[in-house]
């Protein structure tokens, strides 16, 4: 059985005329470790798969499975713990503390494991420890999303979730910010599954998932995988 | 490892302070007043209720027209387990001020001297230290009392006189025109016994325990005291039969129980009272102060929205969300709590303590700690202001991470806009936009409002109302003077019209006993202005009023000299302030009391009655006097009202200063949106000030009905029940007028302030990711 299990997951929003279907039946296996890109246009079910991965959405049938565990058997608490123990996020929006510094930001992260990593050799790892102490209004949005990143991961968690996690970054800083995501992969061995409209992407993951209309278009292992910094959009 | 989001704590105070400062002062305030007050009405229940025991306090007291047999007295103290003591007085009067002097005892109603000495010669007299400081004499003064020069050798507690009401059917103490005066018996017996009354002091052997142990004790020197007086009376009247000149019946004129005494009671129940009320009023303002301190968490939690989706979404638990937000409104809150108790028992509470000093005449009082009244000012509000804002932000925070992400926190699901008309225009659009979007915070001022909105009428509402009360007792004043004869005698006056009284007692459950006058009125009064139908009666305002007695309905009074009820059928109502009365024709009253037709008991006039024999006037109500009482009552409360019109003020002002501050932080990044497309700091303040303002002065004017209704229902179902006597539920509409006043002048400086706060809102903030 695979690391990450998602069987015939549908979820819709609204009712009567304006119910609109988002996912129409999902199945996906992804493995431990991987770096799997869900690729597909915007309304695609991209963001809506990734929370209800992450147990921040429910969907309305089918269901997750994390490491052998379905996510729908979880209660509100359970759910908050398996997030806690095993979950990190990355949002498109950073969603900084405004009167945290960055290190206390990371720190935030670090809170919730048991076993953090070692918040100086991440903000070294991140580029961030000259930084450390500046308040997030003091940063670039490349600095930002990096904190944003180093307060996911500080937890070492099992799946690391990223939303268009270079939406709102230049060209240059989207690559930093890529490049960083594969070197915790790599480094780390997290789990990571990134939502992103980007489709030159699909060549830095081991699994590339396209999405459309709420269906799995295509999944594929890719063969080739490629450095971040050779990739070119 | 300690929580980083600890950290925030002290970020969060300083860039908040106005926030925290303005819950913080208004603890403080609230909570110093009413520990203050509480600590001092501790303090003082104490020191009266230790003179009470201390000072042998009397059971009751009873009067005489005439002196009764030592065989009578002791044959009902005999029946009734009890002593009575000789508690003679007698009263004079100069420029409406009366002194009531008696002599000094050390059985009962033993005087505690406050300052100087008691009294050793003939010549000299200690007096309560109430009246002689309202009026302000000094020891050594020396004072002229019917005839005599008397020196004031010093001020005395009186534990039978704590609250100076010189009638027991008084609505209200009079400190300021009554007094009390001790002697020695050998000065005492100087005086004229023509103006003496024969009076009586009495002490169970066996202490009543509770209300109705008191009620059968006192009942049983009453029923003892009817059974001698008939035999008394039916020997008079055998003897007078038998041709004996010059006898007079025994009557008893005045029969109190202590515990019916307000001279006695009144301040501790009035302590009491207070201290339930003042703890009910710091549980609703620390309710509503909960609720706008709930009400600026919200707006907080709206503005982290997406911080705290991400936390959740990380596996922060609800809990540790809840505690987060929870912590520092707490905290200021129980900072506030710590600071407010430590004024309170500090400064506010001489200041207290004085308030009651110049009410009642109280001995020495001790501060001590009092656990209940720290239990009441801290823990109980604590509780309160934990309990609202725990269960507003676990509900709040119940809300999945993904919709907090969404910035979608109303809990709800979407809500589509209002449908405006276009034809309104495009500012008051943006303007009913504004109330709509923060309804929350302007439900919350509304509320806010029209508490602090009570707190300022109550504070404003009494002088008018004791002045119009003033005005309607000389309006309806049945003659310029009332005079009760001990026994009937002619009076050769053209003015004077003959009517008898009795005085009788309500026996309603719920409320106070009131003594109602009865009065027979004869035929073509040309005082009474209003025909009576034989067999009815008509009922003065005041009771129809506070009994809620209609036309047709009949009322029961209880005469507890005779412990019979009589019933009277209500054929309307007559305009009569002074006191609560009932006119009936003079033959249905002689009927009804068992009287000879031609009985009568007294005069009304507009003159003075010089005719009548001076010895046999049991009584003279001077019209002017009667209408004394209104300055007195607002006397008593002007030192206790003032502070409290102020306190509504102050109240209003940091509550609308809070929330309308939250509506200007909710919307900062639209005013520099605003900014930027290029609105002036004017234009946007007629925008967002403007929506508060409509908000402010809206919740003023509905304040005057809402204050009205709940004014009128604590004057029904509390004063009313609370206190004997009648006092007309009337604020005057100045009162109104002032509360609005006081609420947009006062709104006006917090406008200003909001406008300020606009004025520093920058363009960038507009620009800057939601961070």
């Amino acid at each position: 059985m695979s690391f990450v299990e998602i069987k015939n997951v549908k979820k819709h929003y609204g009712e009567g005329e304006a119910r609109t279907a988002v996912l129409t039946g999902v199945d996906l296996s992804i493995e431990k470790g991987e770096l799997c890109v869900l690729l597909g246009p915007s309304g695609s079910g991209k963001s809506t798969l990734l929370n209800i991965i992450g147990g921040i959405d429910d969907a309305d049938e089918g269901y997750v499975m994390i490491d052998s565990e379905k996510t729908a058997d979880m209660n509100e608490k359970r759910l908050t713990q398996y997030r806690r123990n095993h979950l990190g996020y990355v949002f498109q929006l950073y969603n900084l503390i405004p009167n945290l510094t960055v290190r206390e930001n990371i720190e935030v992260g670090a809170y919730l494991s048991k076993k953090p990593l070692d918040v100086d050799e991440l903000l070294k790892t991140l580029g961030l420890y000259e930084h450390r102490n500046k308040l997030p209004n003091q940063l670039s949005g490349g600095q930002q999303q990096r904190t944003a990143i180093g307060r996911a991961v500080i937890k070492n968690p099992d799946i690391l979730l990223c939303d268009e996690p270079t939406g709102a970054l230049d060209y240059n800083t989207s690559k930093e910010i890529l490049a960083l995501l594969e070197r915790i992969n790599s480094e780390y061995g997290n789990t990571i599954i990134m939502v992103t409209h980007n489709d030159a992407l699909k060549h830095m993951a081991d699994r590339v998932v396209k999405l459309r209309d709420g269906r799995v278009h295509s999944n594929y292992l890719n063969e080739k995988r490629m450095p971040v910094s050779e990739i070119e959009w | 490892m300690k929580n980083p989001m600890n950290k925030r704590y002290f970020r969060e105070l300083r860039s908040d302070l106005g926030k925290y400062l303005v819950i913080f002062l208004f603890i403080v305030m609230v909570v110093s007043v009413v520990s203050g007050f509480l600590s001092a009405n501790a303090g003082v229940a104490e020191s009266y209720k230790n003179n009470l025991e201390k000072s042998r306090v009397e059971n009751g007291h009873l009067s005489f027209n005439i002196r009764p047999d030592d065989e009578l007295l002791d044959a009902v103290a005999s029946a009734a387990d009890m002593d009575f003591y000789p508690a003679d007085y007698f009263e004079e009067t100069n420029d409406g001020k009366t002194l009531r002097v008696y002599t000094i005892s050390d059985e009962v109603n033993i005087p505690e001297v406050y300052e100087g000495r008691l009294p050793e010669r003939n010549d000299e007299i200690a007096l309560d230290n109430l009246n002689s400081r309202a009026r302000g004499l000094k020891i050594g003064d020396r004072i002229p009392v019917d005839g005599h020069e008397l020196t004031i050798t010093g001020f005395v507690v009186l534990p039978n006189y704590s609250a100076m009401f010189k009638d027991n059917a008084d609505l209200m103490f009079d400190k300021d025109n009554f007094g009390i005066g001790v002697m020695t018996e050998e000065g005492f017996e100087a005086f004229s016994s023509e103006h003496m009354t024969v009076g009586y002091a009495w002490r169970y052997h066996n202490e009543a325990a509770d209300d109705k142990a008191k009620r059968d004790a006192s009942e049983k020197v009453l029923s003892a005291l009817r059974d001698e007086l008939t035999k008394e009376n039916t020997e008079i009247y055998m003897r007078a039969m038998a041709g004996e000149q010059g006898l007079t019946m025994l009557e008893v004129k005045d029969f109190i129980p202590g515990y019916e005494n307000k001279s006695i009671n009144f301040a501790g129940e009035d302590m009491n009272g207070d201290s339930a009320a003042m703890t009910m009023f710091l549980y609703i303002v620390v309710a509503v102060l909960a609720f706008i301190v709930a009400v600026t968490t919200i707006n907080t939690l709206t503005r982290e929205a997406s911080v705290i989706g991400t936390l959740r979404a990380s596996g922060y638990t609800r809990g540790e969300m809840v505690r987060h937000y929870a912590v520092l409104p707490i905290l200021s809150f129980i900072l506030g709590m710590i600071v407010g108790n430590v004024l309170g028992y500090t400064g506010l509470h001489d200041f207290m303590m004085n308030i009651y000093r110049s009410m009642y005449s109280l001995g020495a009082v001790k501060t001590s700690w009092n656990s209940e009244a720290f239990l009441k000012t801290t823990l109980v509000p604590t509780l309160i202001m934990i309990a609202i804002n725990l269960a507003i932000l676990t509900w709040k925070l119940r809300i999945r991470p993904l919709a907090f992400l969404r910035r979608e926190i109303s809990g709800s699901k979407k809500k589509r806009a209002a449908r405006l008309s276009t034809k309104i225009p495009f500012t008051w659009r943006f303007r009913i936009r504004i109330i709509l979007q923060n309804m929350s915070n302007y439900v919350t001022m509304a509320v806010g409002v029209v508490l602090a909105g009570a707190i300022i009428i109550f504070g404003l509402m009494f002088q008018p109302l004791l002045e119009e009360v003033s005005k309607r007792i000389a309006d309806t004043t049945i003659s310029r003077y009332q005079y009760i004869l001990k026994t009937p005698e002619e009076a050769s006056e053209a003015g004077a019209e003959k009517f008898a009284a009795e005085t009788l007692e309500t026996a309603h459950e719920d409320y106070k006993t009131d003594e109602v006058t009865v009065y027979g009125i004869v035929e073509g009064s040309r005082y009474i202005k209003k025909t009576i139908p034989a067999g009815q009666v008509l009922l003065s305002n005041g009771f129809m009023d506070k009994y809620g007695v209609h036309e047709g309905d009949t009322v029961s009074l209880y005469d507890k000299y005779s412990d019979r009820f009589y019933d009277f059928k209500v054929a309307g109502e007559y305009p009569y302030e002074a006191s609560l009365a009932v006119f009936a024709r003079i033959d249905d009253f002689n009927e009804t009391f068992d009287k000879t037709p031609d009985y009568y008991s007294g005069y009304f006039s507009d003159e003075k009655l010089e005719s009548l024999t001076t010895s046999n006037v049991y009584m003279v109500a001077d019209s002017e006097a009667i209408g004394g009482f209104a300055d007195q009552l607002w006397k008593s409360f002007a030192d206790f009202m003032g502070p409290v019109r102020w306190f509504g003020v102050i109240m209003f002002v940091l509550m609308v200063y809070l929330l309308a501050k939250q509506v200007i932080e909710r919307n900062a990044v639209s005013i520099s949106m605003t900014k930027i497309l290029g609105f002036t700091p004017g234009e946007i303040g007629g925008l967002y000030i403007v929506s508060t303002s409509i908000v402010v002065i809206g919740s003023l004017f509905l304040a005057i009905p809402l204050v009205d209704r709940l004014l009128k229902l604590i004057f029904k179902t509390y004063l009313y029940k609370r206190l004997s006597g009648y006092l007309p539920y009337c604020v005057s509409s100045d009162c109104y007028i002032n509360m609005v006043l006081l609420g947009v002048g006062s709104y006006i400086a917090v406008a200003a302030l909001q406008l300020l706060k606009i004025r520093r809102i920058e363009k960038s903030e507009a620009l800057k990711t939601i961070e």
